[in-house]
């Protein structure tokens, strides 16, 4: 701090020299005129501090003013001279000139008090300007009162003085002839930036700042540091101020909310330094501030999230062994928060033992190889309660490649899974279930199989004796039995061949559904031609034309199925074109990329598409018997096999156009000819 | 001419019984027709050939019949030593794979399915005549 040393002594001599003997009013003696004092008075008179000397116990009347004081303040000294100090001072009018008009006038009667130099710590002051187009400056000073003692020791006179604190990065930077770069460097800095007086008044702030603060620079520096970022919290503030302010530390830095002018806030981080630059005499705050509202959201986004994903993070470093964890894992595993995180084999209690072998081993392994894993785990918390975890967890690194620590996650997958035990649960339900009905199933199909098998011996059986007992009948008593006897034999025994026909087709039928069948590569066209082969009688006898030149073409398919289901649309398609004009048959076949189509078509009756579904039924039948005899079971059972087989069959056809019904097989595939 | 073997029909139905028999008589056939009218009567017969009774040249064995059926009358001649030779000619309605298996497998000579038909059933009457009383020859 400033001591005005010079005037101490030897001030008083000087002053009652210069002064003349009788105080002035508004005329002020040449001093000139006395040769002796000239060097004093030029002393005093071009001295860089600004100063005025003042009466001590003359209500402060302005006894002598030197050039730079004049000049700093624009006055003129013959209208200052024998004023009261404060008459001129305040210079200019400031929101808290009042406050300044009483630190000063204290500053000064402390001196009269005390009878000792008093100082003033800095204050801004807003200076009215030399020029009158130009608007007042505000400009810092330090104030000084010196007092002037007479030979007898009475305090007679006070030196005040003003002493002009430069912004002292601009003299810093002036200095190195740089002011244009250092000016940009500040301004441009991507932080926000200030220099305070140490009562928190703004020396300089960037536009950086004054983004953050959310104001002007003008308006700002009308409030001070406190004012603008602790407004209401006085112990906040002092609280941060504190350690620097006691030399403790020399950077200070603290996370604030601020609430902007616009009644938005942001979250902004603070460093404070207490400096002395080198050159100046006096201590600055230096201010960085960080807009960290981006930061600050993020951090509370991941937090929110690591919450809804009940995802704790934890990180193990393996040389300081330190253990960190995230609230989440304290919830995860229930512990108090309030104690410190479980290290390594204590966090073995909250697990059961077959999972903590699990996640002991996979953390001993990452540890000694240094791979990531997963697994999951299930946890016990201290009140009894049971969680599911997924842990994962990786090895961070040296750049030699040396394991320096173990981090990783910790997630809540309790519910996943419970429905997923509740899933295996029903599963395993349903399984008993499944089988429980295939059972039923079984039996139930064995008590067919066992019917079906008593009547196709106990039926037959009475069937072969009117079949029998008829013939004899016919051939043994023909002579005793007229024409109307005969037309009942003969109907008689129709009905047992029609009868007799149903029941080998309900047979076959039946076998069809309860016989394995033996998938197996077979070639169409040799099935084709042995079927047509069996059928030769029937189409010569009615003169119908086969076309049947199929390629080899080999599917998939059992041998006896397929060669029944192509008996039953070969026998159907003579049946239904026999009587055309000029029947024809034809098969045709189509490879396509995983199964083979092939089709017989005839030229016979056809039928009605709206009858499509109803033909591939059990005992469903277009015709009347005596025009087209049949079962009703054929089709059925083409559909039941192509079923068994993994096919399809469907029809194609109109009244009287022919039908066309097609298979779709599975094609047989090898890589070799397969002759 | 020597006197002819017998032919054993074991049939529980009355009425297959009399029109094999009627077809036997109108293809002539020369040999006896045992009747034997279940199981139990055809295993009476047993104790009759161990005795020294005329084995038959061919006994006809239809499966399905009340008390012992068909295939357990197989089991029981097929394992005995004195008696497995005997042809024996399944002669039922049954087509099932499952029967003409486990008739073959237990030795079977022969399985024939009765045809409801009656002339097809005739033709059958006179074929096991032919073959297994005049074609085939018996085990001495």
């Amino acid at each position: 701090m400033y001591h005005s040393g010079p005037f101490k002594k030897w001030s008083f001599v000087v002053i009652v020299t210069l002064l003349p003997s009788k105080p002035m009013t508004n005329q002020r003696t040449d001093p000139i005129s006395t040769p002796a004092i000239l060097p004093l008075q030029q002393f005093f008179e071009t001295s860089s501090h600004l100063c005025l000397i003042l009466r001590a116990h003359d209500h402060f009347i302005i006894e002598m003013a030197n050039d730079a004081f004049l000049a700093a303040t624009s006055l003129r000294r013959e209208l200052i001279i024998g004023k009261n100090l404060f008459e001129i001072f305040p210079l200019s009018s400031i929101e808290d000139s009042d406050d300044s008009i009483n630190v000063l006038r204290a500053s000064l009667n402390r001196v009269l008090t005390d009878q000792c130099a008093n100082t003033i710590t800095i204050r801004q002051y807003i200076i009215p300007s030399r020029d009158s187009g130009e608007s007042a400056l505000y400009q810092y000073w330090k104030l000084s009162n010196t007092p002037v003692f007479d030979p007898s020791g009475h305090l007679r006179y006070i030196i005040h003085q003003a002493e002009h604190i430069i912004d002292p990065m601009i003299a810093c930077a002036q200095r190195s002839e740089s002011i244009s770069a250092f000016a940009a460097i500040f301004e441009q800095a991507a932080v926000g930036l200030a220099l305070l007086t140490a009562e928190g008044h703004w020396i300089r702030a960037n536009t950086r700042l004054c983004e953050i603060i959310g104001d002007g620079y003008e308006a700002i520096r009308m409030r001070s540091f406190q004012d603008i970022f602790y407004p209401n919290d006085p112990t906040g503030y002092a609280e941060f101020l504190h350690p620097l302010l006691a030399g403790e530390i020399q950077t200070r830095s603290t996370e604030r909310y601020h609430l902007r002018n616009n009644g938005h806030g942001i979250w902004v981080r603070l460093f404070m330094t207490w400096i002395r630059l080198a050159d100046s005499l006096v201590d600055y705050f230096v201010l960085v501030v960080e807009d960290i509202q981006t930061c600050k959201e993020m951090e509370e986004n991941l937090k929110e999230a690591k919450r809804l994903a009940k995802l704790g993070y934890w990180k193990w470093d393996r040389d300081t062994h330190t253990h960190t964890w995230s609230e989440e894992i304290y919830r995860i595993y229930g512990r108090n928060p309030a104690l410190p995180p479980a290290i390594y084999p204590e966090v073995q209690m909250y697990f059961t033992e077959e999972s903590w072998l699990k996640l002991a081993a996979a953390v001993e392994k990452s540890l000694a190889e240094g791979g990531a894993y997963e697994c999951d785990a299930e946890v016990v918390r201290p009140d009894g309660s049971h969680r599911w975890i997924t842990a994962r967890g990786d090895a961070i690194r040296k750049r030699d490649g040396q394991i320096l620590a173990l981090h990783g996650t910790v997630q809540d997958i309790t519910d996943r899974k419970l429905a997923e035990q509740a899933l295996l649960q029903l599963n395993a339900s349903l399984e008993a279930r499944v089988a429980e009905r295939t059972a039923e199933l079984n039996t139930l199909n064995q008590s067919l199989e066992s019917f079906v098998y008593s009547v196709s011996h106990d039926l037959k059986g009475p069937l072969r004796g009117i079949e029998g007992y008829s013939r004899f009948l016919e051939e043994d008593y023909a002579e005793r039995l007229n024409e109307e006897g005969r037309l009942f034999v003969a109907n008689i025994r129709a009905g047992v061949t029609q009868m007799s026909a149903l029941i080998d087709d309900l047979l076959a039928y039946s076998r069809m559904e309860r016989c394995k069948l033996e998938p197996t590569p077979l070639d169409l066209s040799i099935l084709v031609n042995e079927v047509i082969a069996e059928y030769t009688q029937d189409i010569s006898a009615h003169e119908i034309k086969i076309v049947a030149d199929l390629p080899s073409t080999y599917v998939q398919a059992d041998a006896d199925g397929l060669a029944l289901v192509l008996r039953n649309l070969l026998g159907n398609a003579i049946k239904f074109s026999k009587y055309a004009s000029q029947p024809r048959i034809e098969f045709g076949v189509r490879k396509e990329a995983s199964f083979v189509i092939t089709w017989i078509r005839d030229n016979g009756i056809g039928f009605d598409m709206k009858y499509n579904d109803q033909i591939f039924e059990i005992f469903e039948r277009l015709h009347r018997l005596e025009d087209y005899p049949g079962t009703g079971i054929g089709l059925a059972l083409v559909k039941k096999a192509m079923q068994r087989m993994g096919g399809q069959v469907w029809a194609d056809s109109a009244p009287g156009k022919g039908a066309t019904f097609y298979l779709k097989l599975p094609v047989y595939i090898t890589h070799r000819d397969p002759q | 001419m020597t006197s002819h073997p017998p032919i054993l029909l074991v049939e529980d139905n009355p009425l297959d019984v009399d029109l094999t028999l009627r077809a036997f008589k109108r293809r002539n056939l020369v040999n006896p027709v045992h009747v034997a009218r279940d199981g139990e009567e055809a295993l009476a017969w047993i104790p009759l050939w161990e005795a020294g009774e005329t084995q038959p040249a061919v006994i006809l064995l239809d499966l399905n019949m009340p008390r012992i059926d068909g295939l357990s009358v197989l089991r029981s001649l097929k394992t005995r030593d004195g008696l497995r030779r005997i042809p024996i000619v399944i002669l039922t309605t049954s087509k099932e794979d499952r029967d003409i298996n486990t008739a073959y497998d237990l030795g079977a000579n022969s399985y024939i399915v009765k045809p409801v038909d009656f002339d097809n059933f005739l033709q059958v009457a006179q074929q096991i005549e032919l073959y297994w009383c005049i074609t085939n020859e018996l085990p001495r």
